[in-house]
């Protein structure tokens, strides 16, 4: 018998641009095999030499950014690690590595690299041998990361937390200094008791949102044939070999569905015995499943976010600025305003909205899925729309404020240097007039993928049109509501 | 290539990418510092502090950087002495905020001193005296406080006397009557006792006022200056900065008695 509600609530078309867009989910995606395109590009990921080549540069520079953080000057625009890690890198990041490249910064990351080092002791070689099981010969106490810890949870609240303190972070210096400084010692000191890359697995607060942005990516690295896996008895990708070490994030590659935990490091790619594992190219957001609550969260906390940054990094509301900045301003009254409304909003305010929203379409829909399947389903609406709302924010930082980069290009320091002639070149915003017309285009089109998304999934798990498009409708109007937030602190 | 010869090439990568970047950027900064003024030139690097209290509105001398700036222990600079002649370059940056520059006794100059920028001024030592060095825009609350005093001094050796005056609303100046021999090495100690009208009082003797002439002596500061009288003859003390009636119309009497 089908659930009651169905016929209610069914046929109701809505003329809305988003039902044009076919559900992609249901279809095979097509992809392009990178490895076979540029040979050249496999050659690389299977060298030795592969993750060292990326991380070494990024190490030096990062060793440049604390040095000229602590050396330098307090000012920040003049600071290289604020102009390079929170405008350059930030903006590299989340506006082109993480929509194209997938976690392609964490291959190249230099924050694990003396953890990796001390659990290996080795730089570029594999060193085969027998611990725990794996096919490698690892060091340090190698115990396994708590089941119950086992998930994006800590990473959620260490990055709200860090973004909750993020006007001195962002222009200081110091905090800088400190943040980044921290984060190489605990992962160092986590890889002496931990097995593998745990610290980016649970912790780092990067690799949360690395994680979830990555379901956008239009790259992935994939087994070719599922059947070569299942065939496969050595499973070299997860317990190593001699040519490759075991992953270091823990994926079985014949299960990875999904970017969220693949570091890219290509070691799998080195042990495969079969040649069974490729770089392919994609559609962007083929990855379109949330798997557990805590991944939700993480799209809320970062959508809150956007929207905060906006209000207090970019936005002329000076009073909330002072709050978000106490120690400047020493309104530590109105920063505890300031940190209870961030958090309310990111950990409970988007989450009730959405589940308000779910509930009721889930009523509309005729109750044709449990309440957490499609929670989870209709959450990922806010990856792409948290995605191109944090690329809404980054890329006008970039037009307003990269004429920084090339000034600090020549003193990094901030101590009266001109290497390249660059030092004296005034702040020049590039084309600020067309940032809101950049923002605006660029937040419809989080909407537009956003809806299509969660059309898609509505009509996924309803047997008719009409009840996945009644079920989805809440979903759609929170997007609409949460949209033009953003369209208002974004462009006035 | 041998595995062995592999982990050793990476392992001096690694070594050089942590040691050559801190030996790059401080080792071109000591060269650098070099560059700023022609050579034989000694260059003090002074830094604007806004800060918060207790070393509120500072030039200091000392580095202020990302990683002292919020221990607030940027020493106070008060006073800056050169010898007379010496080829002298300030370096003047800010650690914070917008500020301004300018010694009005010795240039009708002013500079613009952005946060984290620096400019380089010429100092002129050709004339003797003490003078205030002064941020010129009004930077924070503390503005005020933003100033030092750059003395310029003959190369004399140690003083053959040694001459204490009080400087105050009440007394002028103390004692009103100064006695020196002709080409001894003298020592003034001037100390105010009153800012006057804020910047403070000024010491200054006629026919020697190119030789003696200290300005902006603040409240509680005292003001040490060497020179050598050449010329016999009494001469008037007066206040060379303008610090309200009382001082302005105060005179002592400097008398140089000829060589014997």
């Amino acid at each position: 018998m089908a659930p009651s509600g169905v016929e209610q609530t069914a046929p109701v078309p809505i003329p809305i641009p988003v039902l044009k867009f076919p559900p992609d989910d249901l279809r095979p995606y097509g992809r392009v095999n990178l490895f076979t395109r540029f040979p050249w590009l496999e050659r690389f990921c299977k060298s030795r030499w592969f993750q060292f080549a990326l991380v070494v540069p990024n190490l030096a520079f990062f060793w440049l950014f604390l040095l000229v953080g602590i050396f330098g000057t307090p000012v920040g625009n003049r600071n290289m690690i604020i102009v390079f890690v929170w405008i350059l890198w930030w903006v590299v990041l989340i506006a082109v590595m993480v929509p194209f490249g997938s976690r392609a910064w964490c291959a190249m990351c230099p924050l694990p690299f003396f953890g990796d080092w001390i659990q290996r002791r080795k730089l570029v070689q594999v060193r085969p041998g027998k611990t725990y099981g794996l096919n490698n010969t690892l060091f340090g106490k190698g115990i396994r990361w708590p089941k119950q810890l086992s998930n994006i949870w800590i990473q959620n609240l260490a990055f709200l937390g860090l973004a909750t303190f993020s006007v001195p972070l962002v222009t200081r210096p110091i905090v800088s200094v400190f943040v980044l400084g921290s984060l190489f010692v605990i992962a160092a000191g986590m890889a002496l008791i931990w097995r593998h890359r745990t610290f980016c697995n649970y912790i780092c607060p990067i690799s949360g949102f690395l994680s979830l942005y990555s379901m956008a990516a239009t790259v992935e690295l994939r087994q070719k044939s599922g059947d070569e896996c299942l065939k496969c008895r050595t499973k070299n990708c997860i317990t190593g070999s001699d040519k490759g070490w075991a992953c270091p994030w823990g994926v079985y590659m014949g299960k990875l569905d999904r970017n969220n935990y693949c570091g890219l490091c290509m070691e799998c790619v080195k042990s495969c015995p079969n040649n069974n594992i490729a770089l392919f190219a994609r559609p962007s957001f083929t990855d379109s499943r949330l798997k557990g609550y805590d991944e939700v969260w993480k799209a809320s906390i970062m959508t809150a976010l956007a929207a905060s940054y906006s209000i207090v990094l970019l936005g002329p509301w000076w009073s909330i600025k002072n709050w978000a900045n106490p120690s400047e301003s020493g309104q530590w009254g109105g920063f505890a305003v300031y940190a209870g409304a961030l958090w309310f909003a990111a950990l409970v305010g988007l989450p009730l909205l959405l589940a308000g929203a779910v509930w009721l379409g889930r009523r509309l829909g005729g109750r044709q899925q449990p309440f957490k399947a499609m929670f989870l389903q209709q959450a990922y609406t806010l990856v792409p729309f948290g995605l191109l709302a944090w690329i809404a924010f980054s890329v006008p930082l970039l037009m307003v404020n990269g004429s920084y980069i090339v000034s600090v290009l020549s003193d990094p320091a901030g101590w009266g240097w001109n290497l390249f002639g660059t030092a004296h070149v005034p702040w020049t915003p590039m084309y600020p007039e067309w940032a809101r017309v950049v923002q605006a285009g660029l937040l419809l089109v989080g909407f537009a993928v956003a809806g299509r998304k969660g059309l898609g999934a509505a009509r996924d798990a309803h047997r008719t049109t009409g009840a996945a498009v009644a079920s989805f409708l809440p979903v759609l109007l929170l997007l609409i509501f949460l949209t033009s937030i953003f369209l208002r602190l974004y462009t006035g | 290539m041998n595995e062995g010869r592999r982990e050793r090439i990476a392992l001096t990568l690694v070594i050089a990418a942590l040691a050559g970047v801190p030996a790059l950027l401080f080792g071109y900064q000591a060269v650098a510092q070099q560059r700023v003024a022609p050579p034989g030139t000694q260059v003090f690097r002074i830094t604007g502090v806004r800060q918060a209290p207790p070393h509120a509105g500072t030039w200091t001398l000392g580095s202020v950087a990302g990683g002292n700036y919020w221990l607030h222990r940027a020493q106070p600079l008060q006073e800056l002495k050169v010898a007379q002649g010496a080829k002298v370059a300030l370096r003047i940056g800010s650690a914070d905020v917008h500020h301004g520059f300018s010694i009005p006794a010795l240039s009708p100059d002013h500079y613009d001193i952005p946060p984290g920028e620096w400019q380089t001024i010429p100092l002129d030592t050709s004339r003797t005296g003490s003078f205030p060095a002064l941020c010129t825009t009004k930077c924070s609350p503390y503005h005020d406080q933003m100033w030092f005093a750059i003395t310029v001094e003959e190369p004399l050796g140690p003083p053959d006397v040694t001459m204490q005056v009080n400087v105050s609303e009440a007394g002028g100046f103390q004692p009103a009557r100064i006695e020196v021999q002709q080409g001894q090495i003298v020592q003034l100690e001037v100390t105010s006792s009153t800012d006057g009208t804020g910047a403070g009082v000024g010491f200054a003797i006629t026919g020697y006022e190119n030789k003696v002439d200290l300005q902006g002596i603040h409240k509680g500061q005292t003001r040490t200056f060497k020179f050598r009288p050449d010329q016999p003859g009494e001469f008037m003390v007066y206040s060379s900065t303008t610090a309200g009636p009382a001082i302005d119309n105060a005179i002592g009497t400097f008398v140089v008695k000829p060589k014997p």
